[in-house]
């Protein structure tokens, strides 16, 4: 790159599905040698790579569920958009039931639902069955079944995404370290790679689990915070399994990849733990084989493969933050998805994209804008379905 | 896999005097009368054994091969549970076994098809994506079939709790190396609790090590017949040996192409295999083993470098041809090996040899799987062209209270393995520096220990042996991963694409070592082999997380109990 392009207009912190996708959508309304990419590890080595593929629609606030919506439209259309298969599978999603306040809560969610088009259906403890004859648990009360949601293989998606980033000129750094973003007089004047200043008139930060890190390199505190979560494998079995299953009480989901292995996770507290980084502990192989075996005791003969755990980047009302930081101009927040990042990329950065253009966009800016936890603006939703 | 190139005479090698008592077991529903008290992969070897299993993308004929449950060469449905490893399983009289894979049936399958169809690859990374009508349609062919066995049909009996178990000194390992460990700590101080986990014996393989909640470690070991053992436990020491190395070449995922490991388990104790004639390749300790304990059956030995002169003479003595220098072409033969194309690495000249199987024996590796997982720094070490512990003059890694020996730590040879042992074992009861653990590689050592962890039988051969082999030209396409069906010219794409070319990005872009053996046998050569294309050190290539479970490790193991 020449010495005059390293002033970029945008510099997006964080090369995972929220960062690449804010490329994509910025690179189609700019010149995009003026859009940057840096990432401190490998493509997909972060939550974009370590996510369980989950692409669902059921929630309880209204602009989660339309932009859950576009989402699985975009989705459908990937592998012949960008050329790499993500085999995106759409066998439902089935939330289930166990206690009386879950049934209220789900079929809330389910009206709503309803109400954007979605054909969603409330299924009694027969048709569960009928749905997934191998969830032989008592006392399931019924769940909520959304035959359009989906599972999708992440890693396609963001080699889809790369390879037409770099068709169209974007520069992509990855392994790359941020380790200052500049700012001069209030507004951010670039960042700080391996001791070379990049500047930039926007810095855009989607480093999802990294995102405080990078906050406070801008000298910001964070309103999210990253949460270790873990997932497991099986060996890959025979097609068997149609939906995700999801219960309400710990969180716990599991479905069945293309390739045939039951992937799937439950919510661990981990903030007593001592130990740092990213890692897998043998407490989350024994609480999600107990959970399994109760929930399809059939699968107590099949063997785990492999586990692994990633962060999700978690915000205080479940939903994330989108557009530009109040306390510094310039400087845009992409993060907070907590855990819900990939499923939501397409049509979130969509509307990022047009924020760092000063357009309008059909969301409520009270709901995503970083200045909500400000204090500033009250009455804000929660999602409350912001789980597993 | 039985060998017709000579006449059968399967009784040569048995053991005499006493007859075999036999066993009834049905095999896809026909009955059929096998030796009993030998593992299954191995009776049903006794005459021609039936492909036991497709590969997943094209259908390829796969067999016996690691002989350690860690491959996807022997899996079937045995009373009902899917993907038991035949190696593994001593079948009892009216055990009823199912091969899971190809259509019609796994030995005669039509779906094999697919490996001509596809003749260079099946592209699921980029194909089936056009046109978008077709999306749902291929998405549902393509998940038929996914998959290698399928789920039970009814429940197991809930297994009893998981046992918990609190000592002072976990030892993983019962080999020579870690007994002796064992037995010098336990001499040393009467006071220390001491587990053992041995896996030959006991059946006992620790999964999972890390940090327990307070001080110490947490192990699950999981355990044949019996529920999963969680160990807390103030120490561990790791003495996990060494497994013998997998090859990529044209036909390595043939029946009949496998491990010394995987005739030795074949063979069993009793020493009884269906080849006739094998060509084992190597020149180590390992291969020095084989011949002696095969040589009556072993037709040629072919080294990748030079023999060293006792392994010769042995050779000479059983009348075993000897070829040196050599490399592996190519393996041909249908369901099964038939022969083996050979080149002289120096002449260039080619051969062709019939043989039943091709046993490799050319390289050990260390099992440092657990040590990885437990957060140990690992070291790139050039002649044994692999990952080993950095460690204290005491054996310590740089976690305080971890130890490694033996080979898993680079102590290769018999002497220095159990040295390790021993001065491990004299810090662990106490009677030398404790807790000095460490980086400090630099400070005094005063046994010379670590200056022996340099592998004896040098490693560092293949580097140059498979840039060798990579300039070849090839035909057919060649299997990198068997489990998952990478191909070496899928991840030779992926390098001209220009990718990342390290490890942590190929294996995402193709799958290679994402499958069932975890990467055991593809990973150590694709490191080298992108090496090799990019130029790169293999250290830049790098490597790829090593996730627990070391062992696929059964759901009801961990949740017996509720």
């Amino acid at each position: 790159m020449p010495s005059e392009a390293s002033h970029y207009d945008t510099i997006i912190i964080g090369g995972g599905v929220i960062g690449l996708y804010t490329a994509f959508h910025l690179s189609a309304r700019m010149d995009p040698r003026k859009v940057l990419v840096v990432d401190r590890t490998f493509p997909s080595g972060g939550a974009s790579g370590r996510n369980g593929g989950g692409v669902r629609q059921q929630w309880e606030s209204k602009a989660t569920i339309r932009l859950a919506k576009e989402s699985v439209q975009t989705y459908s259309r990937f592998g012949r958009d960008f050329g790499f298969n993500p085999w995106f599978r759409q066998g439902g999603y089935l939330f289930l039931a166990f206690r009386e306040e879950e049934r209220k809560t789900l079929q809330k969610m389910e009206r709503g639902v309803r109400e954007e088009g979605l054909p969603i259906r409330w299924l009694d403890p027969a048709a569960v069955h009928a749905l997934v004859e191998e969830l032989e648990v008592p006392g399931i009360l019924g769940g909520t079944y959304l035959p359009t949601d989906g599972v999708i293989h992440p890693f396609p998606v963001i080699w889809g995404l790369i390879s037409e980033l770099k068709r169209r000129g974007v520069e992509l750094r990855y392994r790359t370290e941020v380790s200052g973003v500049e700012t001069v007089s209030g507004g951010v004047r670039g960042v700080r790679v391996q001791g070379e200043l990049l500047r930039a008139d926007r810095v855009v930060n989607a480093a999802g689990g990294w995102s405080q890190q990078i906050n406070s390199l801008a000298g910001l505190p964070s309103f999210t915070k990253p949460t270790l979560h873990e997932i497991l494998a099986t060996e890959p079995v025979k097609p068997f399994l149609k939906p995700m299953v999801v219960t309400l009480g710990r969180g716990t989901y599991f479905s069945q990849t293309m390739r045939g292995e039951i992937v799937g996770g439950l919510t661990m507290d981990h903030s007593r733990s001592q130990r740092q980084g990213l890692y897998s502990s043998g407490e989350f192989l024994v609480e999600m084989a107990r959970e399994l075996a109760r929930l399809m005791p059939r699968v107590a003969d099949v063997r785990i493969l492999r586990c692994w755990s990633g962060y999700y980047d978690d915000s205080p009302d479940g939903l994330p933050l989108l557009g530009e930081d109040p306390r510094l101009k310039g400087f845009y927040q992409a993060n907070g998805f907590g855990g819900h990042g990939f499923m939501l990329a397409p049509s979130s950065t969509a509307r990022l994209a047009k924020i760092l253009l000063g357009e309008r966009t059909d969301l409520d800016p009270h709901w995503i804008s970083p200045d909500r936890f400000t204090g500033q603006i009250p009455g804000r939703p929660v999602e409350g379905l912001s789980l597993g | 896999m039985a060998d017709r190139s000579r006449p059968r005479s399967s009784k040569k090698d048995a053991p005499t005097g006493q007859p075999t008592s036999r066993i009834t077991i049905y095999l896809n529903g026909r009955k059929r009368s096998i030796p009993s008290g030998r593992s299954l992969s191995s009776a049903l070897s006794e005459e021609h054994i039936p492909v036991l299993v497709r590969s997943l993308k094209y259908h390829r004929p796969r067999g016996q091969y690691c002989g350690t449950g860690q491959c996807a060469g022997c899996l079937v449905r045995h009373n009902g549970v899917p993907m038991a490893r035949a190696c593994q399983i001593v079948p009892e009289d009216g055990d009823v076994v199912e091969t899971e894979s190809g259509w019609p049936s796994t030995e005669h399958d039509l779906l094999s098809l697919m490996d001509r169809v596809f003749s260079q690859k099946m592209d699921t990374l980029r194909g089936f994506t056009r046109p978008l009508v077709l999306r749902r349609p291929y998405l549902k062919v393509v998940r038929s079939f996914s998959g290698l066995g399928a789920m039970p049909d009814t429940a197991p009996k809930k297994s009893p709790s998981m046992e918990q178990k609190t000592v002072d000194l976990l030892i993983v390992g019962g080999g020579a190396t870690g007994r002796a460990a064992e037995q010098a700590v336990i001499e040393g101080s009467i006071r220390q609790r001491v587990h053992l986990s041995d896996r030959r014996v006991a059946g006992e393989s620790v999964v999972y090590l890390g940090p327990s909640e307070d001080k110490g470690f947490l192990a699950l070991v999981s355990r044949k017949g019996l529920p999963a053992l969680q160990v807390t436990s103030r120490k561990v020491l790791v003495a996990t040996g060494s497994y013998d190395a997998g090859l990529f070449f044209p036909g390595s995922d043939l029946p009949g192409v496998l491990t010394g490991e995987g005739l030795e388990s074949l063979a069993g104790e009793q020493g009884v295999h269906p080849f006739q004639s094998i060509v084992v390749f190597g020149g180590g300790p390992r291969t020095r083993r084989l011949v002696k304990r095969f040589g009556s059956r072993v037709k040629l030995l072919a080294a990748p470098t030079t023999l060293s002169e006792d392994l010769r003479q042995l050779a000479r003595s059983l009348e075993i041809e000897v070829v040196e220098r050599s490399m592996i072409l190519s393996a041909q033969g249908r369901n099964r090996l038939r022969s083996v194309l050979l080149q002289d690495r120096k002449t260039g000249e080619q051969r062709r040899v019939r043989a039943g199987a091709l046993v490799l024996a050319h390289r050990v590796l260390p099992n440092a799987t657990l040590l990885f997982q437990a957060g140990a720094v690992m070291q790139w070490r050039e002649g044994g062209s692999a990952y080993f512990p950095e460690l204290s003059p005491r054996c310590e890694t740089t976690v305080p209270g971890l130890f490694a020996v033996g080979s898993a730590a680079g102590f290769l040879d018999p002497t220095s393995s159990l040295e390790s042992a021993r001065c491990a074992a004299e810090t662990l009861a106490g009677g030398g520096q404790s807790g000095k653990n460490a980086s400090s590689q630099s400070s005094s050592d005063p046994a010379g220990l670590l200056a022996k962890r340099v592998p004896q039988e040098d490693n560092g051969f293949m580097l140059e042996y498979l840039t060798e082999f990579l300039r070849l030209p090839r035909t057919r396409k060649t299997v990198l991963c068997p489990c998952e069906d990478v191909t070496l010219e899928e991840v030779e794409g992926v390098v001209k694409e220009g990718w990342d070319p390290t490890l942590e990005v190929v294996k995402r872009l193709t799958g290679t070592g994402m499958g069932l053996c975890q990467g055991r046998y593809c990973v150590p050569d694709s490191i080298l082999l992108l090496s090799a294309l990019t130029g790169r050190s293999p250290e830049a290539i790098g490597f790829m997380t090593q996730r627990p479970p070391v062992w696929p490790l059964r759901i009801g193991d961990l949740a017996g109990g509720r």
